[in-house]
């Protein structure tokens, strides 16, 4: 009986770790040598000592070096994210010249495991570190999380959410180094006014940078007389959206907004399967993962007003008119990995760390981050893959020029050159819709 | 708008149905309740996935190689897992945190083995929706339907018109005794889950071309399952389906006439009542006593 209760405490302790593993265990590691793609070793660390990245450990900072920590989902389903960032940073480092004010670039990642509990412990881990400067997750309730310790430890940070609220007044040190989703809210405005559609459905997911953009857009629909004939809610973890897509079909949307984490990719494919066949508007980028995920006749009229978005082949890229900048970072990273990357947020990981990096040579100084964020807010002569940087318009973002980009017949086209070339009336004709 | 959410809540309860068919087995011929259900139903997905969208072989064929492989794994797991911890006398909520350990270990091993990216499982049939009663569907989820219900007759009578599947009963209400009458509790045993696994095969090949292939695809669904089963009776076949057809069309009316996001509250809060008024389900389930 004894031995009954020994061996069950011991199961339930087994399976408490793994459960604390699995949900909130972040790890860290450092990359100055030895990951995946094996050059960074030579891009971070050219000459002299390097660390091994040891499995499992948090990593230290290295002295005399510009050590950046970063906080990020990278496992799990971000585990292709984790990768594409890691290639991003290193040719970011590589266009910046392999040192920043004669220092090697030595990064320590920290995963937070999709949970922003493990987001503030990430953050309390690098200030511990005592890194120079931070590059925070693309998830904006990471950011949301990991945000406050950053500032109250003064360390300069450069974020890769995208949510309207993320960029306050009162920031000292904290800078975003991507787009601002709440931006293009005028341009999917301006849209739907130019397509004349009146009757809007929405779908919005239940996290922070979803709810954001909702609450800003709302209002801006009611501004432009446009009626909300349906708003449904769901979170991306749920499977079956059955009860929503019911609605918004019943309601017989001329467009359907969609707002999630995740591009609401599960919520689409049901959508489209319960019979909607229109135009679908998405805040976020509709990347090849997600027509991966869901087929190319469910990706068919995604619509998108974004700074980038991904693309099959570096040919498709060019043929659909996308920025110089980004064929160049294109090329640069086939080069190194053979392929393309599958996600946008790996643009927003170049742009971020180049920024940084960027800043820590206009400064002059890898160990100031009042001079660096400084400097970062001067930047508006340089052009990445968001497009031309501009942080002297008073609002603490780089990026304020979107480009509307729509999913058919396979890839991502320019919506200005779709309309020109007749698009639109084939859309009708093919769907049989009348908008 | 009512008739089309009637028709999806009647659809998403036979989904929930059969999930609780794969609880409701194993707890009828074993007295165990196994939280790894969801897993095995995970695995079936990603199994079938590889058959029909990676090899791309015939779905029948598929279906058959998914559903012989889960026999064998449940099979496997019985004989090296939960008979040698009940042979040391494991019974009871130490029985029920060994099937939740197995569901994480299973889950890593997907995670290993098939890696952590959604995946897309190709559409069985040809056309991508069907119009039922002004309802577009997707076939698959009109098969999952059809399925659930000849799942659920063709169980029962397997359990109870069938020397073998009378004997996994008898095995779990007293195995000694079972033995006694020449039952082999050994092979009935593993039966049981070899029966379970099927069934979570079954599903498995249901959901994947209507949820796509995720790490979370059982996991998120078998709560619901799990539901279904207990409103229903723990153990009781036809409970099952009923249970997962009264939570079901909750959801989907809720969903449709309430607010989506509190379908799956409100559902929950039925079953608390479904138990208040009725505490061994709807069916009146007596749960298997441990020996």
């Amino acid at each position: 009986m004894r031995q009954k209760r020994i061996l069950a405490l011991v199961l339930a302790l087994a399976m408490t770790f793994s459960l604390t593993a699995c949900s909130g265990g972040g790890s860290g590691e450092t990359t100055a040598a030895a990951d995946d793609t094996g050059a960074a070793a030579e891009t971070t660390a050219a000459s002299g000592d390097t660390q091994a990245a040891a499995e499992g450990e948090e990593g230290t900072t290295q002295e005399g070096a510009f050590n950046i920590g970063v906080y990020q989902w990278m496992s799990g389903n971000a585990a292709t994210i984790g990768e594409e960032m890691k290639v991003a940073f290193e040719i970011a480092v590589e266009d910046i010249g392999g040192t920043v004010n004669g220092e090697e670039v030595n990064f320590i990642y920290y995963d937070t495991t999709n949970n922003p509990e493990t987001a503030v412990t990430a953050a309390q881990y690098l200030i511990g570190q005592n890194v120079d400067a931070v590059i925070g997750s693309f998830q904006s309730s990471d950011v949301v999380a990991a945000l406050p310790y950053l500032e109250d430890a003064g360390i300069a940070n450069v974020f890769m959410g995208t949510s309207g609220s993320l960029v306050t007044d009162d920031q000292k040190y904290s800078v975003r180094g991507a787009f601002n989703a709440d931006y293009s809210i005028p341009q999917f405005i301006e849209t739907m006014q130019e397509l004349q559609y009146e009757n809007i459905a929405v779908f919005y997911g239940q996290d922070e940078a979803s709810i954001a953009n909702w609450e800003s857009m709302e209002p801006a629909l009611e501004e432009a007389g446009l009626n909300v004939v349906a708003v449904e809610t769901g979170t991306e973890s749920d499977t079956d959206y059955s009860a929503q897509c019911l609605k918004i079909v019943d309601s017989n949307p001329d467009v359907v907004y969609v707002v999630c984490s995740g591009a609401g990719v599960n919520f689409v494919k049901q959508l489209r399967e319960y019979g909607y066949n229109g135009i679908v508007m998405n805040k976020d980028e509709w990347m090849t993962s997600h027509v991966d995920q869901i087929g190319e006749a469910n990706s068919q009229y995604l619509m998108g007003c974004v700074a980038y978005t991904t693309y099959k082949t570096i040919e498709a890229a060019q043929e659909a008119g996308a920025r110089e900048e980004v064929i160049t970072f294109l090329e640069k990273f086939q080069e190194k990995t053979g392929s393309l990357p599958t996600v946008g947020i790996t643009y927003r990981c170049y742009d971020s760390c180049y920024l940084l990096l960027e800043a820590a040579k206009r400064a002059g100084t890898n160990h100031d981050s009042d001079a660096i964020i400084e400097a970062m807010l001067g930047i508006n002569d340089i052009s990445l893959c968001m497009g031309p940087v501009d942080f002297t318009q008073g609002d603490r973002e780089p990026c304020h020029e979107f480009m509307r980009t729509i999913y058919v017949d396979g890839g991502s086209k320019n919506f200005d050159n779709w309309l020109t070339d007749g698009g639109y009336d084939a859309y009708k004709s093919a769907t049989g819709r009348e908008k | 708008m009512l008739k089309s959410l009637i028709i999806v809540g009647l659809i998403m309860g036979s989904i929930y149905g059969l999930i609780g068919l794969g609880y409701s087995v194993i707890y009828r011929a074993s007295g165990i309740m196994n939280l790894a259900q969801g897993e095995l139903i995970t695995l079936s997905a990603f199994l079938g996935y590889t058959f029909f969208g990676v090899c791309g072989l015939p779905y029948g064929v598929a279906l058959i190689l998914t559903v012989v492989i889960m026999f064998a794994f449940g099979v496997l797991i019985q004989k090296g897992l939960v008979a040698k911890y009940q042979k040391r006398g494991v019974t009871g909520v130490y029985m029920l945190l060994i099937t939740f350990g197995l569901s994480r270990v299973i889950n890593g091993g997907e995670a290993l083995i098939f890696g952590s990216n959604a995946k897309r499982f190709p559409s069985i049939f040809n056309i991508s929706t069907v119009n039922i009663l002004g309802a577009h569907l997707q076939p698959e989820r009109i098969m999952c339907l059809f399925l659930a219900l000849i799942s659920m007759l063709l169980v029962h009578l397997f359990m109870t018109k069938t020397k073998t599947g009378i004997g996994m009963q008898a095995c779990a209400m007293h195995s000694k005794a079972a033995e006694a009458c020449g039952i082999d509790v050994v092979k009935s045993n593993g039966l049981t889950w070899g029966l379970a696994s099927v069934v979570a095969a079954m599903c498995g090949m249901m959901l994947g071309p209507i949820y796509g292939v995720t790490l979370l695809l059982g996991a998120n669904l078998s709560q619901m399952g799990f539901a279904s089963s207990v409103a229903g009776g723990m153990g009781n076949i036809y409970g099952a389906m009923v249970g997962g057809i009264i939570i079901g069309l909750i959801e989907s009316l809720v969903g449709g006439y309430v607010n989506s996001t509190w379908k799956s509250m409100i559902a929950y809060l039925i079953l608390f009542l479904i138990l208040a008024v009725r505490p061994t389900g709807l069916f009146n389930e007596q749960a298997v006593r441990d020996v």
